[in-house]
């Protein structure tokens, strides 16, 4: 079985027109970066800080995010060596995926393996609500992001499936794509349900 | 069954693939976290700021009234705490500073009173503490960021840990 981080390490790199959503705004070329490093990931969420501390006079990790960033890249992309993938636009990270090298076990019978999401995250300017009641400049970001994470399972042979464990809040997400819930708040996509996702017949 | 191949994905790479793949989803996507969680910083900021704000308010009004009270009956001559009338409001579990600011009497004992306002306040104190508990370390920061910058109270921290509490979910 071809490692997740393996095909990372390609850093293959795709484009794709995203709509904008605000008014009068033109479409996005988006690039998918593949195997950021810390570095490249820390840089992506500096962008994300200097939104945030010019809409709320805050900086990210202090009213934005659940998580501590700065732990996550030191923790999961430095040490543990989690592969990440960035959207990229206008020279700003719009979204970002990180998931685990080593797959784990299905909570299902078959006990399969799955390929691990660590965390999605979308850009603050692309939230549902967007900030300050504004709306999202790219709508669908988390739809994106986990196409990419079912596209990374199947470069690791692992036929698009996925496990993940779920933030509270976004629970309806994962339940929308009609991901199986397997556990409390984990979620998984089987081979099936990954291409119904992804929109191919099965 | 059809398992997803290699092949799949250079389909998945075509424009009207994205397009479709879109248009279905069209309607889902992942919720604002951060307003979410703005929004709830904000509720405890309020809540905690009209607290201490009470709480002053009270003890401005007491300082008051006692530099009245003193300069009409000296604390000397003032009768002893055992004969003090029972002022339920001076209660430890007493809620509202605002009534006991307005209360009408005010204790003659000040040392007793003193007492029993001391007492009030860890009460409170301790309600406000419980919420904090439940907070995060970045939470918690943002809140002391938050009760300076609108009510100018400042929050004693404790010593920071490294890392005190890592993220509990992880997909958002």
């Amino acid at each position: 079985m071809a490692s997740p981080s393996d095909t990372a390490s390609k850093r293959l790199v795709r484009t794709y027109a995203l709509r904008n959503n605000w008014p009068g705004g033109r479409d996005l070329h988006a690039e998918v970066r593949e195997g950021l490093d810390p570095q490249q990931v820390e840089s992506a969420i500096s962008n994300w800080r200097v939104y945030w501390m010019a809409a709320f006079g805050r900086p990210v990790g202090q009213g934005d995010d659940f998580w501590d960033w700065t732990e996550i890249i030191r923790e999961k992309v430095g040490e543990a060596g989690c592969p990440a993938t960035g959207f990229f636009a206008d020279g700003l990270c719009q979204g970002i995926l990180i998931w685990n090298p080593i797959p784990v076990e299905s909570k299902l019978p078959h006990r399969e393996p799955r390929l691990f999401v660590e965390y999605l995250a979308k850009a603050p300017w692309n939230r549902m609500n967007g900030t300050n009641g504004a709306r999202s400049r790219v709508k669908r970001m988390g739809p994106l992001l986990m196409r990419e994470a079912v596209r990374a399972s199947v470069l690791a042979d692992l036929d698009g499936a996925i496990q993940l464990e779920a933030e509270e809040q976004a629970v309806n997400f994962y339940r929308d794509i009609n991901m199986i819930e397997v556990a409390d708040l984990l979620f998984e996509f089987d081979e099936d349900r990954a291409a119904l996702f992804l929109g191919l017949s099965v | 069954m059809r398992k997803l191949s290699k092949k799949d994905l250079e389909h998945l790479d075509k424009p009207e693939s994205l397009d479709r793949f879109s248009d279905r989803w069209k309607d889902v996507d992942l919720p604002d976290f951060g307003q979410d969680r703005l929004d709830r910083l904000e509720k405890l900021v309020e809540k905690i700021g009209k607290d201490v704000q009470k709480v002053q308010r009270s003890i401005n009004e007491l300082d008051r009234r006692a530099s009245t009270e003193d300069s009409i009956n000296p604390p000397a001559q003032k009768p002893l705490a055992s004969s003090t009338p029972n002022f339920p409001w001076l209660e430890p579990n007493a809620t509202d500073w605002r009534d006991i600011a307005a209360g009408g009497s005010i204790p003659w004992d000040w040392e007793a009173a003193n007492k029993v306002f001391g007492e009030a306040l860890s009460q409170r104190a301790l309600g406000i503490q419980s919420s904090i508990n439940s907070l995060t370390a970045l939470e918690l920061s943002e809140l002391q960021r938050a009760l300076e910058e609108k009510f100018g109270v400042t929050m004693q921290s404790e010593p920071e840990t490294q890392g005190t509490k890592p993220p509990k979910k992880r997909n958002a």
